[in-house]
């Protein structure tokens, strides 16, 4: 569960319209505390976790290990509203569908059956993480960070209000 | 697309469905309270709103049958009868209680089936007989009725009225009717009958009651509409009620307070007084009269109501009878085209086996002579008392006489001429032989001179030859022979012209075939 702000959203859209400049700035340090991140979970792509996964043909997604890696990345400009009516200011993503898999294979909701074909994700390596945060890929390099990006994402959001605040002359 | 996220620091931002769902319970709640409001208006008038619906849709539903009823009596040729039918109709629901809604339509489903209106009676009689007596609906009995009269006897089985097989599968529409009205003859008038067919009459009463309040107020909201439209009448309407509703609250103060008072029950007695020499009775009076106006008729007497009725009835019987005799001498018009056209074609028959006239074509076609042949030709018209033919030959008499005079014009100056050459012929001879002495100059010089005044007589009547285009050719001795250049005159234009003239002569009666050819 991501921690909640108030006002994230309308800060940007301020940032963006009255201050662009400092918008800009504050994303770029967003991106900076992300990219270390992202980095690592790049480094946990390996050239093939299968020996089969490789070879082409079929409908199933070929694993390609650039691919993968030119798939992980991040995002510094708020999402759009997920089912739930919420919005991310930044995120880190797994876009490859390749990539996807072999983040979150051996992943089950709790009470759901079993894989059927449990050898295939135990051949991938153990899952990091907790709950539906788990993974091989991002939610690995995440939960090595230990909630230092997270931290550091939000001083700099907030110190960017308190910049913007103090440029329009309130507060 | 395989979409895995690690969200930072989110923000609920709301769901775009709550927004939705939000707006349109803010929707709703408005529409609710307006609807409330609108509610508590209307239910105050609802009654009297409730009341007069049901009459202007009684009456709607009343006229829109006898229009449907009316019409189908046209379609089957009995729009005679129409009247006749109503009266009937009307009558019956008197009688048995059963409203004109139910009748009109099994009237016209049996006239539909049979085409006939005294059948259609009998049948209407019996299917209610049936329908009393079995308990069904009288549309059910009177389509079972009017199948029976397509041959189909399966619907009447099923009515339960008892009929044998036997008896329905003889297919005898009259053996199958005869049992019917020994079973239920006068079930109808029996079920009218009692408490249940007081009741029914008294429901025939009341919506006869609406119908005609139904009726009255359409009129009455037409004449209030005029020219501004319904809005008008509207307004107009809600204007009287008011009035009128401020008036009635005001009466029962009154009778209130006067019943109070010893000896206060006078007011029965003052209100129809008052109904009779106030407004409210000249009122009535003057919404009767409108209506007697709008309906085309003035008030009317039951005996004056009679003898228009018979009028009528005499109206219709004088125009049947119109009708009759129109069919009558249409029939003999047609028979006389028939034999005038059968007279013609004996005739015409007749003149292919007449031996004389055989005769006389088999002359004319022998003959090569123009005269002949115009003899021949007048003695056809003769025969065939051809007008047109004897007209032609007439003109055509005519025109060689005309031409036979320009002959003897022509022949007369030549002679003319020929005698003035002759003498002057005769003056040179003379000249020559008895003057001896005379020098031959001076005897040129007459010649010349001679010749010089003959000439341009010669030249002229050249010209007046060529003119003609003619040359005649009085050698012979005889009857003169007539020879015409048709220079530039081709074959197909003499065709065409021998063409035109055979079509004249067909035109005028005159066919180039004698009578028997092929």
């Amino acid at each position: 569960m991501p921690a909640t702000v108030k006002g994230g959203v309308e800060l940007r859209k301020a940032l963006r319209n009255f201050a662009p400049e400092l918008g800009k700035e504050t994303q770029k340090e967003i991106a900076s505390v992300l990219k270390p991140v992202v980095k690592e979970a790049r480094g946990f792509v390996t050239t093939s976790p299968l020996s089969n996964w490789a070879r082409e043909g079929g409908k199933f997604p070929v694993f390609n290990a650039s691919i993968v890696k030119r798939g992980i990345g991040y995002k510094t400009t708020p999402s759009k509203p997920n089912r739930r009516g919420f919005t991310a200011l930044a995120q880190i993503r797994n876009r490859s569908a390749a990539g996807a898999i072999y983040e979150t294979a051996g992943r089950r909701a709790p009470g759901t059956k079993p894989s059927s074909r449990p050898n295939f994700a135990q051949a991938m390596g153990p899952l990091t993480g907790s709950g539906k945060e788990r993974g091989r890929l991002i939610y690995k390099a995440w939960e090595n960070d230990k909630g230092n990006a997270t931290k550091a994402v939000l001083k700099a959001i907030d110190n960017a209000g308190k910049t913007f605040n103090r440029m329009v002359g309130t507060r | 697309m395989a979409n895995v996220v690690i969200d930072i620091a989110a923000e609920y931002t709301g769901n775009k469905a709550f927004k939705q769902a939000e707006t349109a319970t803010q929707k709703l709640e408005k529409s609710v309270a307006k609807l409330g409001k609108q509610l508590a208006g209307v239910f105050a008038a609802s009654k009297l709103y409730a009341f007069g619906k049901q009459s202007v849709k009684a009456f709607a539903a009343d006229e829109k049958a006898a229009r449907s009823l009316a019409l189908a009596l046209a379609n089957t040729g009995n729009a005679f009868a129409s009247i006749e039918v109503e009266k009937f109709i009307g009558d019956l629901q008197r009688a048995t209680g059963v409203l004109d809604d139910n009748l009109r339509p099994a009237f016209r489903t049996l006239l539909t089936a049979t085409g006939d209106v005294k059948k259609s009676q009998d049948g209407l009689a019996l299917a209610l007989d049936i329908a009393a007596g079995t308990g069904k609906d009288l549309g059910a009995v009177s389509m079972a009725l009017a199948k029976a009269y397509g041959g189909q006897t399966t619907a009447l089985s099923r009515l339960g009225a008892g009929l044998s097989k036997a008896t329905l599968a003889s297919g005898d529409l009259d053996l199958i009717t005869g049992e019917l009205t020994k079973k239920f003859s006068g079930q109808a008038l029996a079920a009218a009958e009692g408490y249940a067919g007081s009741m029914a009459k008294l429901a025939v009463a009341s919506e006869n009651a609406k119908e005609i309040i139904g009726k009255d107020l359409l009129d009455a909201m037409q004449r209030i509409a005029g020219q501004d439209g319904i809005g008008g009448a509207t307004t107009a309407m809600e204007g009287f009620a008011t009035q009128i509703g401020n008036v009635i609250t005001g009466i029962s103060v009154l009778a209130v307070k006067l019943k109070e008072i010893p000896g206060g029950n006078f007011l029965t007695d003052f209100l129809k007084a008052g109904a009779q020499f106030s407004g409210l009775g000249a009122l009535s009076k003057l919404g009767s009269s409108s209506k007697a106006r709008s309906a085309g008729t003035p008030a009317q007497s039951p005996g004056q109501r009679k003898a228009i009725d018979k009028a009528n009835a005499d109206a219709l019987k004088l125009q049947k009878t119109k009708n009759t005799l129109s069919k009558i001498d249409n029939d003999n018009t047609t028979r006389k085209l028939t034999l005038t056209a059968d007279q013609l074609a004996l005739l015409e028959l007749e003149k292919k086996f007449d031996v004389e006239r055989v005769g006389l074509y088999a002359a004319l076609n022998e003959s090569t002579d123009a005269e002949t042949k115009m003899r021949l030709l007048s003695l056809i018209a003769i025969k065939d008392q051809n007008e047109a033919l004897a007209g032609m030959i007439k003109k055509a008499t005519e025109t060689g006489d005309a031409f036979g005079s320009l002959i003897e014009v022509i022949r007369a100056s030549i002679r003319a001429m020929l005698d003035k050459i002759a003498a002057d012929v005769s003056q040179l001879q003379a000249l020559t032989s008895g003057g001896v002495n005379t020098p031959v100059d001076q005897q040129r010089s007459i010649i010349r001179e001679k010749l010089n005044l003959a000439m341009p007589d010669i030249s002229a009547l050249q010209n007046r030859l060529s003119m003609n285009n003619a040359s005649i050719n009085t050698s012979s001795g005889g009857s003169p022979t007539y020879i015409i250049n048709a220079q530039g005159i081709g074959d197909q234009q003499i065709a065409a012209v021998v063409q035109g003239a055979i079509q004249d002569l067909n035109r005028y009666g005159n066919s180039t075939t004698y009578a028997g050819a092929i």
